[in-house]
């Protein structure tokens, strides 16, 4: 009788989970999450050059920075909110990592990137995640 | 150049020592001593556990640079150095040290079967299981494209499971299994807790889809939930079923097995399942009633789905392994129904105990000063109200069973009854004697600080609900207790002092005839016969024929038959010592 019930409900959640499952949101283009999905990935991929050229021209942070950044190969981000306000934009996300596990423990963390439009286009300013306070030791 | 070399001495070194080894066990097993046959066997199946750890290391640290050989561009060479040296040392010494121990083991069935050697088989099974479960899942979840690719993790779950198999295999290959039972015991409980927190991430992840709840949406990689859920779930059932169900569950069921029943399953399935099902009832009853920390029910129903995973899971731990004691069930109330009813008993209570002290806290609370009556204290008062709702039920279910029973001797005179009163008095006396000293250490500080008066009785609202709630406690059950010791009148003692009753009765029984008998009653199985449980009546009746004080009681041809015997050794007679078979041991 327990066995059935177990049984029940791991195909139900089988069920679910194929029913469910869906992979990373395909933001519009040109939207500040877009520009940060991006830069994310390029970050994951170790594509420094690439993550570099999607942050603000007045962004104190390069590539070097970005090559010396530690970021767990086992996270995930998820979008929480985007506020747009003119020429400026602010998105934020929480940063989990550490799931998946045997034994389960996650860390998850808030971050906020602030981006501003220039040339048609919304670039991360100051020093976003993974780095931060990027120029102030040189 | 001067690395082969090395290489070739150090294999030359470590075949040379595995020769040694082995030329050396034969003579030196014929000479020792029996102490000295016991400090060998402790040290060579520790250095073999130590090989075996080492060996496996070494293997996998190379499998592991192999199958990376493709994606890595560098490797370091400490790690690389340590696989080559763990490898060229340790598997050599590892076989040469298994061979010889599969010549004595041929040569000493005893030692093959003794306690050592099945300690050795215990924790290398349970070594190898451990790694190999977190690297098969860890390969699985790479699989599943849950995980990004570790080659380490795959490496180890093929070298550690090939590891678990070879000790299971060499466990089943022991003449006499019971010895293992600590081990199987504890893979059970391994895959028991891994299992029920495979199902609870799975069940929680599906009720998350269900009930609209599922986090946001991913920007970068996936969050699957359920099928991290389900891959462990599948990989501890795998193991719980190996270990339990084909194997424990029909070992033998002494005090080791109903303490693993008890205690892992029943009373643990209980208090999970209490603790969550009170996390939300509360959660409910504040959305409802009392003030909660967010108007948005999505968020602050965001851990909803958890505790009902966490509810459901308790429950049906707690059920199976109910069912489990029940199918070995005698039709009369035995020593193991009091312990589970007892121990339960005692899960509701304390439950019951602390959201009774919340209540005397929020009141005390509320009367010394009205103006803190608010949405904190309602809620404080509804956390209160949750823990008795659980609580209370549960202990008024299990501790019914025992007051119903009470009316017989049986129930009042049994140790366990007895414990669990002495244990609640004793502890309930300390709980109030350690709050009076709060109450009162605190009530004279504000006094002297010059608090006002209601300053000073909220300041001891805490020691007044532990006293109130200690003090009540402990008055219930007192009267409980010279209730008892009222209706227990002590059995006077006819027949033997004495009674080894040899393969006929179990524990309860045993407790059960010392009872009606007066007598001290012993149970041994006999391991030449099935075991066999006879009925009180039946057994009394035989001792009260015996008419020795003191008796042997086994059964013979189908009949119980008693043997008056004498404990103490026979007084030497130097005319019968040179009797043949006679003779002093020694």
């Amino acid at each position: 009788m327990l066995a059935a019930v177990v049984a029940v409900l791991v195909v139900a959640a089988l069920v679910t989970a194929v029913l469910s499952r869906r992979d990373a949101v395909e933001p519009a283009d040109g939207a500040p999450e877009a520009t940060v999905q991006q830069y994310v990935e390029a970050v994951l991929d170790h594509d420094s050059e690439a993550a570099v050229g999607l942050l603000a021209p007045d962004s104190p942070c390069d590539v070097e920075d970005l090559d010396h950044a530690y970021v767990d190969d086992d996270l995930r981000v998820s979008l929480e909110d985007v506020e747009v306000s003119g020429t400026a934009a602010r998105v934020d996300v929480t940063i989990t990592s550490g799931s998946g596990g045997l034994f389960p423990s996650e860390w998850t963390d808030a971050a906020t990137f602030r981006l501003v439009r220039t040339g048609g286009e919304w670039r991360i300013t100051g020093s976003p995640w993974p780095l931060f306070d990027c120029g102030v030791l040189r | 150049m001067i690395g082969a070399v090395i290489l070739l001495l150090l294999l030359a070194i470590v075949a040379g020592v595995a020769v040694g080894v082995r030329r050396m066990a034969r003579p030196a097993a014929a000479a020792t001593t029996p102490e000295g046959h016991v400090v060998r066997q402790l040290f060579q199946y520790l250095l073999l556990l130590v090989l075996l750890v080492v060996s496996a290391v070494g293997v996998a640290g190379l499998v592991e640079a192999a199958l990376a050989s493709g994606t890595t561009l560098a490797v370091s060479d400490t790690a690389l150095a340590r696989s080559v040296a763990f490898t060229v040392v340790g598997v050599p010494l590892l076989l040469a040290l298994a061979l010889l121990t599969r010549r004595t083991h041929a040569g000493d069935p005893a030692e093959a079967n003794g306690l050592p050697w099945v300690v050795y088989l215990s924790a290398a099974g349970l070594v190898s299981l451990f790694v190999a479960l977190v690297a098969l899942h860890a390969t699985a979840s790479w699989a599943l494209g849950l995980r990004p690719h570790d080659p380490l993790a795959s490496a180890n779950a093929v070298v550690w499971t090939a590891a678990w198999a070879v000790h299971w295999w060499l466990g089943s290959r022991l003449t006499d299994q019971r010895p293992l039972q600590p081990a199987l015991l504890a893979g059970s409980l391994l895959g028991l807790a891994l299992g029920l927190v495979g199902l609870g991430v799975l069940l929680a992840g599906t009720l998350d889809e269900w009930l609209g709840l599922a986090g946001a949406s991913a920007l970068v990689g996936r969050h699957e939930p359920i099928l991290e859920g389900a891959v462990t779930f599948v990989l501890a059932a795998a193991v719980w079923l190996r270990y339990w169900l084909l194997a424990g569950v029909r070992s033998e069921r002494n005090l080791l097995w109903h303490a693993y029943v008890l205690l892992a399953g029943v009373t643990v399935g209980l208090v999970v399942a209490v603790t969550a099902a009170s996390v939300a009832l509360d959660r409910v009853l504040v959305w409802l009633v009392g003030e909660p920390w967010s108007d948005d029910a999505r968020r602050y129903f965001d851990a909803m789905p958890a505790t009902i995973a966490a509810t459901t899971v308790g429950l049906l731990t707690f059920a199976y392994h109910q069912s489990v004691l029940r199918s070995v069930e005698h039709p009369r109330r035995t020593e193991l129904d009091r312990v589970r009813d007892y121990l339960l008993a005692g899960v509701g209570l304390a439950a019951a105990s602390v959201g009774s002290t919340i209540v005397v806290v929020a009141l005390v609370e509320a009367a010394a000063d009205p103006s803190v009556v608010g949405g904190g204290a309602v809620n404080t008062l509804l956390a209160a109200v949750t823990l008795i709702g659980v609580g209370a039920p549960v202990w008024q279910l299990f501790w019914r069973r025992g007051q119903r029973a009470a009316a017989g001797a049986d129930e009042t005179a049994s140790l366990t009854r007895r414990l669990y009163l002495f244990l609640l008095l004793g502890l309930t006396s300390v709980a109030t004697v350690a709050a009076l000293l709060a109450g009162a250490w605190i009530l004279v500080d504000r006094i002297l600080q010059g608090d006002d008066a209601a300053a000073s009785v909220r300041s001891i609202r805490y020691p007044v609900g532990i006293l109130a709630t200690a003090a009540a406690v402990a008055a219930y059950h007192w009267a409980v207790y010279r209730s008892d010791r009222e209706r227990h009148v002590l059995p006077a003692r006819h027949g033997p002092a004495f009674v080894l009753l040899l393969g006929v009765a179990d524990v309860g029984t045993a407790a059960a005839l010392g009872r009606s008998t007066g007598a001290m009653v012993w149970a041994w199985t006999r391991r030449d016969v099935a075991p066999q449980v006879w009925s009180v009546e039946e057994l009394a009746a035989v001792v009260a024929a015996s008419g020795g004080s003191e008796t042997i009681v086994l059964a013979d041809a189908g009949e119980l038959r008693a043997i008056p015997v004498l404990r103490r050794p026979p007084l030497l007679d130097p005319a019968a010592s040179s009797a043949p078979g006679s003779r002093a041991p020694g």
